[in-house]
Formats: C-alpha cells, structure tokens, sequence
C-alpha cells in the first residue's frame, strides 16, 4: 500500500456543501465519503460520491485551447496560459477603448461558489452586464423577500436551534429532497421531518415525497399565484390568521384583504384545476398548525408571473405570522466572516454602469444590478452589429439553458469574440474563440458559500489539477490583475486572505477549521421584536413593517399587490394555440444525479438515466398511441425536441413535464453537442417576460407529443449514436 | 448476533447515493451494482403510490443460493451474512437464477467494456484493481460490507452505531433510509424499528427469511412515533451543540456568532 | 417480460417479471445445448440397454462425454475450477442438485465406459472359459449401474430448475419427469437412426414404445403448462410466451409440431404401411430431434422470475 492521507473538503458538485473526507493514496483519490463531522452528519449524494469519476475523466479539459476552425467545427490549438489570458486581456481593453466597458459581458451559469468572483471582476472592469440565470433561479425569491421584509434572505429554519421544529412543511413548486443544497440541504429537511405534523407539496407531478405527505396539491404550471391568492382568501375569511403579527407588524393587510376576496376557493380551483377542498384544507394546516415553513421552488421563478406569485406566496407566510419564529422562515445571523457577497458589494456600481444595463429601463427589479439575459440576446439579433463585443463565460451552458435555443444560439454567434472556462466540452465552448480550463473542486483551494449564508466552508485541495487546468478564483485573479489591477490580489492566497478578514483569520487556518458559522444558540430568533434591525423593533424595509402592500413597487410602476395572471401560452390565455397544442408543458424536474446539464459524461451517473426523459400519464399516452420506453416528438410553435417517453401515473392528463437542460457530451461538435436534440429550450418562448424580473415561461407553456418515426432518429444528429449502448463510441479528446 | 438492515420506504428519495457509495466502496466495475434501486409507481385504485425499493442481497437466513452453490463459494457465517469466496466460484451461475430476489450478478468480460472504451482507465480504477480485484467470470454480490464489519468489530466497534464499521450505503444517505444492526439484539435501532413500524420482508412466502426489513408510513414522525415535541428537540438541540462545540473547541471561539 | 440487464435501469429493473438470461442468452445457449445432449445422450444410452445396442450405448456414451461434458465446462466462468463442482472437492452434494448431477454424470460416463467394454468383449468373444462368468456378471453390474446413472443424469437438470423458487413456471416436480420422459422419447428416436445404420434393431417394436411415450409426453407438457396457469401469474406469464407470445414458435413448430405431431404421424402412417419408408423415418427423426432442441430452448427461455416487489406479488 502507498502513501495515504485524508483530506477534509466541502463538496460542491451541486450547489454545494456536504462536508466529505477524501482518501488518497499515492496522488489518486480511493475513496470519498462524507465528513461525520459536518451540519451534513457524513451524508452524501450520487453526485458528490462519483466525483472519482469526474476529476481524471479523458475528457477534461488539460490545456486552454484556442479555436482554429469555424465555430462547431471542433478545431483547437493548445496555447500557453499567457497567451490565453493575453488574448483575453487584449480584447476586453479594445472594447473597452472603443466601446466602453459595458460592451463587456461576464457570465456564469447557476451558483458554484464563483459568482462573487465574476460580480466582482465585471464591477471591477466596469460592466454590469452580468449574465446569470438568477433571473429564473432564486434571484426573484430574494429580491421579493428583500422587498416585503426588507431584508434580502429568507429560509426555512430546519434546524430547531430555537427549540422548535416546524410542524407544517409546505414544498412549493420544489423537491429539496433531490435538489439538496438549493436554499437548503436535503439533509436537514428531511431530518426535521420527523419532528413535524404535516407535509404539503404543491405540485403538478408526484415527487418523491408526495404519496406519503399530507397533502398534495397538483396545480396547472403557471397558476400558483392564484393559489397562494385562494389560501389567503381562506385564512383571512375564516379569521385563522396570526392576529397579533398581522396586527402589530404588518402593513397593508386591508389592501390585500381586498385584493383576495375574488379568489374564491371555487374560483381558484377552476383556475388551477385543485380541487376546492383541499385549498381549504391547505390553508387551514397552514395558519393553524403553526410554526411552519414554505420551501419556495425556481419552477415559480422560471414562469413570466414570478414576480408576484413570489409575492402572494411571501404574504402567505406573513398572514401565518411564520416570520423569523424558531421553526418558520428565518433571516440567519452571518457568520463572524461577513456576507460573502460583500467581496463584490464593495465595489460600487455607477450611474454610468447601471445606465448601460441592458434591459435595466424594462425590468426594474429584475436587471437593476445585473443585465436581462434575454435582453442581451434579443437586443444582439435586432442589432446589425452587436453590442457585446466580448462575452467572457465562466461555467455556465447559457446556449442550453435560456429560452429560445435557435434564437439564442443565432445571437451568440454574432459576436465577435468568447472566452469560456468549463471542465469539459460543451456548446458554450464550440461557441468559442477561446476555452480555459477550470480545475474540479477536488483540485482547488477556495472559500464555499452556504446558500442560507449562516456560514462558509472551505474546499480543500485534495489532488492537483489535471494538466494545467486552473481554479476560477486564480483564473478570475489572473484577469482581474491584467485588466483591473486595483481590485485583484497578489496570489488566491492573499485573494482568499482578504475575504475572511473580518473573521480575524487567514486562509491558512480556516483551511484547517473547515467552516466558520453561526448556529445553535448564536442564531437570533425574533429579531423584529428587538433592536437588531431597528430602534425598538421593526423589520428593515422603508415602514418598518412586513409589507403585504408594497409603496416601493407602485413608485416603479408595478402593481403593490399580488396579482394572479396566466401564463404567456395556456389552455386560457390563448385557447386557439390550445387546440393545436393540446397539452400543457413544464420543463425543469432535476434529476437527482444529474446537475442541470452536467455528468452526462460521467459513467456511473449516466449509467441511471441514459436519455432525457418526458413524462406523460399512461392514460394520455395510450391515446396517443405511445408506450413506456418510446421516443417522442414534443412540439411548440418554436420547434420540436425528441425525448424519451417515461409513462407516470403521478402526473396530470393534461400535463407533461420534459427534462430541462440537456444535450449530450457525446455528440460531435458540428451538432454542438446534440444542442438541439432534446433540449426543451428549443420549444421555450423568450417573448413573454415577467414586468418585474424579466423571466421567461420556461415552465409553463403549451406544446403536442408525438411518436418518433424510426426514419427520426437516424437524421444527422444521431448518426454518430447508437442507441442502447452509450460509451461505446470513442469521442476525440481535445488536443491529445 | 445477525447483522440486518431496515430501509424506511417513505424516505428514499431515488437519490442514487447508496449505489454509488457502494460502488466506490468496492471498486465496482461498471456494469456492476451490489445495491439496485426498483422504482415502483401505480395509481391502482386511484390511490397513487410512488415508492422506490433499494434492494440488496437480503443476507437471507435459508439462503437458496448458499444451497444451490455447487461449490460451495456462496456461503453463511455465523453471523448470517452470506458472502461468496471468489477464490472457489466456478462461474456456474446456479446462485444467479436461484436467488428469488435477483441481487447476484455475474461478473463477465464481454458486459463490461470498461468506461471509456479506447481510452485509459481512470486513476480510481486503476487502483481498484489492485486494491479491491474482481475477478471476471465469478458471481458477485452485496456483502453487507463486511469488510467493515470485521475491521470495526476487531477495533471493538459496533457495526450500526459506529460509522467505521457500518455499510457504506447506510452512512451516505442523506435521507436517513436506511438503518444498520444487530436483529438478534431486541435492543437495536433495527429491531425497535421493526417492532414499532411493523416491519416487514420482501416475499416472505419464499421462506427465506431475509435480513432485510422494510417499513413504510407516513413522512411526518411527529404524528407517528408521538413523541413529545420538547423532549425530542432538546436531543437533538444537543446533538447539533456538540458540533457546535467541538467547532469551538476546533474553531477556537470566536469564529461563530455575531 | 424483459430482458435483465446489468445496466442500471432503475424503473426497468424487477418491477415486472423478468426473464432469465444467464442459462440461455449469449454464453447461456451453451448450458441450452448441453441439456438437449444430456437428453438425447443418456436417453439413448437407455434405450440402447434395452434394446442390447452396443453401438446405441457408444454413440449415447460419446454424446455425454464429448458434447455435454465439454459444453458445461466451458460455460462456467473459470472453465478450469470445473472440479470445484465435483465431489469429494465439494460438500455441496448435499444440499444441491448441480454437484450431484456432475457426480452422477462422472459416474455414469465410468460405469458406461465399463459395460461398453464388459458387452463389447462378450459380444466379440473375446473372453472365454472361466472369466466369461465374471465378465458376464460384471457387465450385468455395470448395466444396472449405468443405467441407474444415466437415469439420474437425465434428471438432474430438472431437478436443478425445479429447485428455483425464483421461476415459478420451473418450481414444480414435474419437471424433472419431463426431462426424462422426453429423455428416453429422444433416445428412441436416435435408436432408429443407429438401428438404421446397424441393423439389429426391431424398428417396429421402438415406434410403438415410441407412439407410447410421445402421447405420455404430449400429456405431461400439458399438464406442466395447465399446472403452471394455476401456479401464480408469474408462470402464467411464462405459459403465455409459450403459446402465445415470443417463445410461441418454438413451442407450436418445434415442440409440438415437430417434436410430437410428425413423429407420432409417422409412427402411424407406418403402423398401417406395414413398413415405413427409410426417407419418412430419416424425417421423423430429424424432426424428433429437432423437437429436444426446441423443448429445451423453450423451458430456459421462459424462465421468468417473479418481481421483487411485494405489492406486485399477484405475480
Ligand atoms: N440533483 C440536482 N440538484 C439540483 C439541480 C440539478 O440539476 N440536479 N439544479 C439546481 C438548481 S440550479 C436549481 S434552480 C434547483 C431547482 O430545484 P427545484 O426548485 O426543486 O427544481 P425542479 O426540480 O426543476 O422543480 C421542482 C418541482 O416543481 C414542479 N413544477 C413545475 N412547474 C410547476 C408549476 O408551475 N407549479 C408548481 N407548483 N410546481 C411546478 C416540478 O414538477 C418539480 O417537481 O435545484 C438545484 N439542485
Ligand atoms: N427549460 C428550462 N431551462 C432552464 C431551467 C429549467 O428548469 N428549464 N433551469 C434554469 C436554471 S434554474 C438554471 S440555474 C440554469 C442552469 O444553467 P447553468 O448553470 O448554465 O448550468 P449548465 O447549463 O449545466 O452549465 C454548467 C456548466 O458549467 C460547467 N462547470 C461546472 N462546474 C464548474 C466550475 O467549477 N468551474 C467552471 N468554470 N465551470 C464549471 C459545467 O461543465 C457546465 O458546462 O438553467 C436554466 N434553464
Ligand atoms: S448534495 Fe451536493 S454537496 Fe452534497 S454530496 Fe451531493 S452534490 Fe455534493
Ligand atoms: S441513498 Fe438513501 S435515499 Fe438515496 S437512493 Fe439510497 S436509500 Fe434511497
Ligand atoms: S438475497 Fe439472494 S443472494 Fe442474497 S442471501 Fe438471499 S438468496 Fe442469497
Ligand atoms: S456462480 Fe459461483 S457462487 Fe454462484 S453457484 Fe456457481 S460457484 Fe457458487
Ligand atoms: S451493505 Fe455494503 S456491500 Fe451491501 S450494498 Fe451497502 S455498501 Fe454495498
Ligand atoms: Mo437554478
């Protein structure tokens, strides 16, 4: 036996966070396991767990690669780091000059522990074109909290630090138990479970939990803010409200009484297809059997009514006076180390900044610090020339993950010059002119940030990085230095240094401490009710209360009070479309080994589900004369996709749900890697934006379903495929 | 002393974790999986029901496979853990069709073209093969860790209770599905489970007599196991302050709070 | 009924019933083959002591120990642990039917070896005076002895499939019976064909055995798959690819009709023809032979196993 050691690491092979203990033997990782030691308690997921087979992958990405073909041609070079970033460096100070800095757009894909890092560079350079999928993914959840509380986060207090567990779970629109470590980790969920009295789901399709819950609710995608407006109706009607908070700490409960009262239970249910009975029955679990929480789900963000089903469902918890109660939603204390977020805070954005982001005139909460993605892209293709003239990527698969896939794909490649950093080849890096590659967080020293902010973590490195692949932090720093020098670091450990100042200790040490927190009996419970934001109590926001009716958003224009409206394409809206497109589509449903659009190119993780799938009910299938197994046409008026067909009882006649964010690593670049294949972008609309935030209905639309003729799966894309035996074909590995 | 396992079915979430554990545990080749998951969803009845199975050799007390093996590789210990001796497996594949759970699978060549076919193995791999070998043509299957086992009990560790020496699958999943220990000792967290929640085997007409007990039920504990809500959050208040003081203690003070 | 794969396919895997594919797909047609030669080797071995045939029993002898033997052994996966199966290397024997089947197989080819050698002296007179009593006494011995072993080798597999309470459709005694029953059925249509060849051999006396045992076995066929019908829905599943689903022509053309119906029409034709053409009978042997190969095809194929989950136990 060789050398071995243990090293001590937070994985983020999601969003992150499970503590684990790496074992390695002689420069090659034996085992990964989680950390017993940890607020995880040693557990761990399929993902995090395969990450022996991610890090020494063949087809990492070793060496930055410049592009020597035409895009999706598949030809690369291998070039120097310094000519890389010389690159890079040479064609932002040009736009720079010529353009000003906002012709510059930085983007990143969903939260990986980098974005202070890519604020932070564009604030530094001067742009805030930053382009996230925020606006479809938690961004809307927090501005609304921040609007309505005054204070930006909110979460669901899972823990019992304050000698109480909640005793009604609400899952809106989200199944944490597989998207661990999105708000919050799994873990504790389900650990809490066990101490509550009832679980609500409210969801189109049975999840893992639903036959066992409470309750479940399985509305029409796109009609939850009818529903949070229907329990509101109900609680206020019935008088089951949280009196004394409504009373002492909120501000405008008359307005929304009002504002309710044509939400009937009958009228709601006929909107949302649940029945009457059990928008009584939710409404009722909810305000009596009190504390409890509602994890809020991005499926409600990723729909052109976001902004206020955010904010009906906001004012649910209010109305239940489940505000910052142990066991209720809850604003933590930060750890001694400070908001992360201030690594990029700091740097101010100016008027000249913010005058320059595009969509910032349209979507005033949504693209006030950052641009509207759908902005950029449509603003590109209406544009002879475009406007961006260096777009710099960091993770991130936008050309998969917006909406309108051809649209968006047209745009990017007008514009003239794209770095990318990813771990492998995908069609943000085809798309290139140059492709950096980033290190595995097996690989990396950084500072990990815990969505419910109440503490930070460290990843440690545990083996070095393959070929010359980099961390971002050092990648971002190396840029940072060439364009921006005020602003960026000697090396990542003085950059790291920097960030945990305010807990008075250096990277060094936390490297060894592994997490610095606030829990337990540190955690601030009631925080309105003392002097912790204001002078005799209050919540943060301009009336010192929570606000059911809010002054901000009628001075930007927008309605003060939540108000239901259908989705962009519905059975409703547009009932002619209806006819020719009979079912209702949502697409999202993460898989729970898959991470939005990656690890179809790990083995062990691909080897549980080989093809995205569609799920359709039985019944509807058998009318369209489709079986369990089959690959299916799904179509919209913007194109069609082939999935395959997964018959499941547990969803609506009416509804189908398709497998979001996919394409598949195994196909030749010329086809972006099969970006087209199934990926239900292709038949999402970009059009119908939310006024607030600027999402686009990615999960609520309407489309049909049909079979696949075999002639369908021979066509060009899937030549290179065999079907059934994935693997089998050899992929050329970039520059070997 | 026999060693058993209780998979609660209402909390398994399909996560994967459990066969991936595994899989890293014992170095599985790809085509491999110890422990499988059965995805079972109806609405018979109009009652939907979405559950899902983790299945795994049921270590069965009148195991067919450990009397059908002509020679004598698949066999019982003491402890009621069946384990193959891949040294003396011919390769017949009596036990594969025999076990009336399907948890055995045999390891062959031609199933098993490796990860990335035309290129190297990876650096795991590669060390499996010294560390862990499989050997192809022989019959494989869940062995309840019992490398663990014998390492922990040796180290007087208890296999349930102490990590060191409880399956790897049990120690990964977040959901908390699964539970390790001794059904001999009426005072074990599996045997209280199976008393309490009515634990039950899969095909017990077989007369098999797994080691492996479901249970099933409602998600919410509160209103099952009536435990008072007090009495339960000052346990684990304490267990999380033990982290938070042995973070301290670690830590230094100072790096939680305000 | 789906194939097993050892791929992970979560909502594929033992929900439904699930056929069985190591002793029949890909490597599996080995254990196939060797079956149907175990059949047709120590049934006309059998038949061949009946009915004094020195060449039946050599060819009966040579089918086992070059055909089944060999294809046995190179099935497993460690060819050269094929001793491990075996007795005094094993105490398997005594709970498992595999190790004593291998015994019995070790024996009989011995004991055969021996009475082939035993007849082919006295046939030959090639000993004389004194030890011709002996040698007649010992070739009686091995007789008995082989034959008892060879009966017992066409059994075993059946008592090994039946055995498997993880496929219904096999979990029944009958199986075994039919194995040898349609055993000695094959073996008296290879008779014919050495008889054929040989002479010596009262063709009529074999077709009339031979009318007996086809209807005996057309009888227990059916009665395995009526029996099956009750069993559970899981057997039920495995008689419906039989008749009706991918096993059917397997089952209607080989075992059926060319296992029973021609053979069995030709055995009449030629009870009223006095004399039945050589052609007719070429072809009923070909066809009856053909038939073994498709009854074992159609049992290892239709080994279904019943789901695992409970809930699903109407399977
Ligand atoms: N394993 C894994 N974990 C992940 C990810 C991953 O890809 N894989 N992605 C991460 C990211 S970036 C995010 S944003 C989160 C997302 O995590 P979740 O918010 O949990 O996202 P989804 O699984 O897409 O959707 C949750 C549920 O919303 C339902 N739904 C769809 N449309 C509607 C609707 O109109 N109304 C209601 N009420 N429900 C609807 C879906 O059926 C689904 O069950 O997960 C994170 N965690
Ligand atoms: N139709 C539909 N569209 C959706 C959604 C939906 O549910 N339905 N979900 C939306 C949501 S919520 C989100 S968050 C987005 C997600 O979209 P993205 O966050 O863009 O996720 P991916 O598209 O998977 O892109 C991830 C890329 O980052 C790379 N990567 C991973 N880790 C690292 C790292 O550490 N460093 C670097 N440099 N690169 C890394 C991966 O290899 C991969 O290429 O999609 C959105 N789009
Ligand atoms: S939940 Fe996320 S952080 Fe935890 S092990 Fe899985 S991938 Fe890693
Ligand atoms: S790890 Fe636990 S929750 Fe995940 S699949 Fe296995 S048993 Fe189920
Ligand atoms: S489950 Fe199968 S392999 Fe495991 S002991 Fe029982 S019969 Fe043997
Ligand atoms: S395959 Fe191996 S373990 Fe299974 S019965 Fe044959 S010899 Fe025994
Ligand atoms: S007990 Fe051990 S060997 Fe069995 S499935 Fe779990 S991890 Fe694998
Ligand atoms: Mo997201």
């Amino acid at each position: 036996m060789g050398e071995r050691k243990v090293i001590k690491s937070t994985c983020k092979s999601c969003h992150g966070g499970c503590g684990v203990k790496v074992t390695v033997e002689d420069g090659t990782i034996v085992n990964i396991e989680g950390n017993p030691d940890s607020l995880t308690r040693g557990t761990m997921c399929a993902k995090g767990l395969s990450s022996i087979q991610h890090i020494d992958n063949p087809y990492r990405l070793k060496y930055p690669l410049k592009r020597v073909g035409e895009r999706g041609e598949g030809k690369w070079k291998k070039i120097s780091w310094d000519e890389a970033l010389d690159t890079i460096e040479k064609k932002m100070k040009e736009a720079m000059e010529k353009y000003g800095p906002w012709s510059i757009a930085v983007s990143q894909g969903t939260g990986r522990g980098y974005n202070r890092y890519t604020h932070r560079f564009a604030r530094s350079i001067g742009t805030a074109n930053v382009i996230t999928p925020g606006y479809v993914c938690h961004s809307p959840r927090l501005g609304l909290y921040g609007l309505v509380t005054g204070y930006g986060r909110l979460y669901c207090d899972y823990h019992g630090w304050g000698g109480e567990f909640p005793k009604t779970h609400i899952m809106w629109a989200k199944q944490l138990e597989i998207s661990s470590a999105d708000s919050e980790m799994c873990y504790w969920y389900i650990n809490s479970l066990d101490y509550a009295k009832n679980l609500i789901i409210i969801d189109p399709r049975a999840t893992a939990y639903t036959s066992r819950a409470t309750l479940w609710l399985q509305p029409r995608p796109g009609s939850d803010c009818a529903l949070a407006l229907g329990m509101m109706n109900v609680i206020i009607n019935e008088g089951i409200y949280d009196k004394e908070f409504v009373e002492k700490w909120t501000y405008g409960f008359d307005e929304l009484k009002e504002r309710v009262k044509p939400y009937t239970p009958e009228k709601v249910a006929e909107i949302t297809w649940v029945p009457k009975e059990k928008i009584i029955e939710a409404a009722r679990l909810w305000a009596i059997d009190t504390p409890g929480c509602i994890q809020v789900g991005s499926s409600l963000e990723r729909q052109a009514n976001c902004g206020h089903t955010l904010r009906a469902i906001i004012c649910l918890m209010g109305l239940a006076g489940n505000i910052e109660r142990p066991g209720s939603m809850i604003s933590w204390v930060l750890p001694k180390t400070g908001l992360v977020e201030d690594f990029y805070l700091e740097i101010p954005l100016t008027d000249e900044m913010k005058k320059h982001i595009i969509g910032g005139e349209k979507f005033k909460l949504g693209a006030a610090r950052t641009c509207n993605p759908d902005m950029i892209i449509k603003t590109i293709a209406q544009s002879g020339e475009s406007p961006i003239k260096v777009w710099f990527s960091v993770g991130g698969q936008q050309i998969v993950h917006m909406a309108n896939t051809k649209e968006v794909f047209a745009a990017m490649k007008k514009v003239d010059f794209i770095a990318h950093c990813d771990q492998f080849m995908g069609p943000m890096a085809e798309m290139s002119d140059i492709v950096l590659p980033a290190a595995h967080w097996l690989e990396i020293d950084d500072i990990y940030d815990m969505h419910p902010r109440f503490m930070i973590e460290a990843h440690n490195k545990a083996v070095e990085p393959i070929g010359e692949a980099k961390s971002d932090v050092w990648i971002f720093n190396e840029l940072g230095k060439r364009v921006a020098p005020k602003y960026w670091f000697k090396d990542v450990e003085a950059c790291l240094d920097y960030q945990l100042r305010k807990g008075g200790i250096t990277w060094k040490e936390f490297s060894q401490r592994l997490v610095s927190g606030c829990w337990g009996k540190d955690q601030v419970y009631y925080k309105y009710k003392t002097d912790y934001w204001r002078k005799g109590g209050g919540f943060p926001s301009p009336t010192g209360k929570f606000e059911f009716a809010s002054k901000a958003l009628e001075a930007l224009g927008y309605d003060p009070l939540p108000q239901f409206r259908e989705p962009g394409e519905s059975p409703y809206s547009t009932p002619d479309l209806h006819k020719e497109y009979p079912l209702v589509l949502t697409s999202g449903y993460r898989a729970p080994f898959y991470f939005l659009s990656q690890y179809r190119n790990i083995p062990w993780l691909r080897s549980f589900m080989e093809y995205p799938i569609l799920q359709i009910n039985p019944e509807t299938a058998k009318k369209l004369g489709i079986e369990d197994g089959d690959w299916v046409w799904v179509e919209s008026p913007r194109g069609r996709i082939r999935q395959k067909v997964r018959c499941f009882p547990g969803i609506d006649r009416r509804v189908v749900m398709a497998t979001a964010n996919c394409f598949y690593p195994e196909e030749p670049p010329q086809s972006f890697h099969g970006l087209f294949i199934s990926n239900p972008n292709v038949l999402t609309d970009n059009g119908h934006q939310d006024p607030m935030y600027g999402s686009p209905d990615l999960t609520c639309l309407l489309c049909k379903v049909y079979k696949c003729s075999k002639e369908d799966l021979k066509e060009n894309v899937f030549k290179t495929q065999e079907y059934g035996t994935p693997f089998t074909k050899v992929l050329p590995i970039p520059n070997e | 002393m026999r060693w058993g396992m209780v998979i609660n079915l209402a909390k398994c979430t399909r996560c994967h974790g459990c066969v991936a554990a595994c899989r890293i545990e014992h170095f599985l080749p790809l085509h491999l999986t110890w422990p499988r998951l059965i995805a079972w969803e109806t609405d018979a009845g109009k009652k939907l029901e979405v559950s899902t199975y983790p299945v795994r050799c049921n270590h069965c007390k009148d195991a067919p496979c450990v009397k059908v093996c002509p020679t004598g590789a698949t066999q019982q210990r003491e402890d009621g853990l069946v384990w193959i001796d891949q040294n003396k497996c011919a390769g017949c594949r009596y036990c594969v069709v025999a076990c009336p759970y399907q948890n055995r699978t045999f390891l062959s060549k031609d199933k098993d073209p490796g990860y990335f076919p035309g290129y190297s193995l990876t650096g795991f791999e590669k060390k499996g093969k010294k560390l862990y070998p499989h050997q192809a043509g022989t019959t494989e299957k869940c062995n309840f860790c019992m490398e663990r086992i014998d390492a922990g009990l040796a180290n007087g560790l208890k296999p349930g209770i102490d990590r060191e020496a409880t399956p790897a699958c049990v120690n990964t999943c977040q959901a908390g599905a699964l539970t390790f220990g001794d059904l001999d000792d009426p005072e074990s967290e599996v045997s209280k489970l199976i008393r309490e929640k009515d634990g039950f085997q899969l095909h017990p007409e077989y007369g098999t007599d797994p080691s492996i007990y479901y249970i099933d039920g409602k998600l919410c504990g509160c209103v099952s196991n009536k435990a008072p809500l007090e009495a339960t959050t000052g346990s684990h208040i304490q267990h999380l302050s033990t982290i938070e003081d042995r973070a301290k203690e670690i830590f230094g003070a100072g790096v939680g709070g305000k | 009924m789906q194939p097993t794969r050892q791929w992970m396919v979560t909502h594929k895997w033992m929900v439904e019933p699930m056929q069985q594919t190591e002793w029949i797909e890909r490597r599996g047609v080995m254990v196939w083959l060797a079956e149907v030669f175990t059949s047709l080797g120590a049934g006309l071995y059998l038949v061949s002591l009946f009915l004094n045939s020195w060449w039946g029993a050599l060819i009966g002898w040579l089918i086992i120990c070059l055909l089944k033997l060999p294809l046995h052994i190179i099935y497993l996966g460690k060819p050269l642990r094929f001793w491990r199966l075996m007795p005094p290397f094993t105490n398997a024997w005594r709970t498992s039917w595999y190790p004593r089947g291998v015994f019995f197989t070790v024996l009989f080819t011995s004991f055969a070896f021996v009475q082939l050698v035993t007849t082919y002296l006295i046939n030959n007179e090639l000993v004389l005076g004194s030890a011709l009593s002996s040698v007649v006494a010992a070739d009686v011995v091995f007789k008995i002895l082989a034959g008892i072993t060879a009966v017992l080798t066409a059994m075993y597999g059946g008592f090994m499939m039946s055995y498997c309470k993880s496929v219904p459709f096999w979990n029944t005694g009958l199986v075994p019976i039919v194995f040898i029953i349609t055993g000695i059925a094959d073996g008296l249509a290879l008779i014919m064909a050495v008889g054929m060849g040989t002479g010596g051999i009262d063709i009529t006396a074999v077709e009339s055995a031979s009318r007996f045992l086809l209807v005996i076995n057309a009888i227990l066929i059916a009665s395995l798959l009526l029996g099956a019908s009750y069993q559970s829905s899981t057997a039920q599943l495995s008689v419906k690819e039989l008749v009706v689903g991918r096993v059917a022509v397997a089952f209607w053309l080989g075992i059926v009709t060319l296992g029973i119906i021609i053979p069995l029409l030709v055995s009449i034709v030629s009870l009223f023809a006095e004399e039945a053409s050589t052609n007719l009978l070429i072809f009923a042997i070909a066809s009856h032979t053909l038939g073994a190969f498709a009854l074992k095809y159609s049992i290892l194929k239709v080994g279904i196993h019943r789901p695992i989950v409970p809930k699903v136990s109407a399977y």
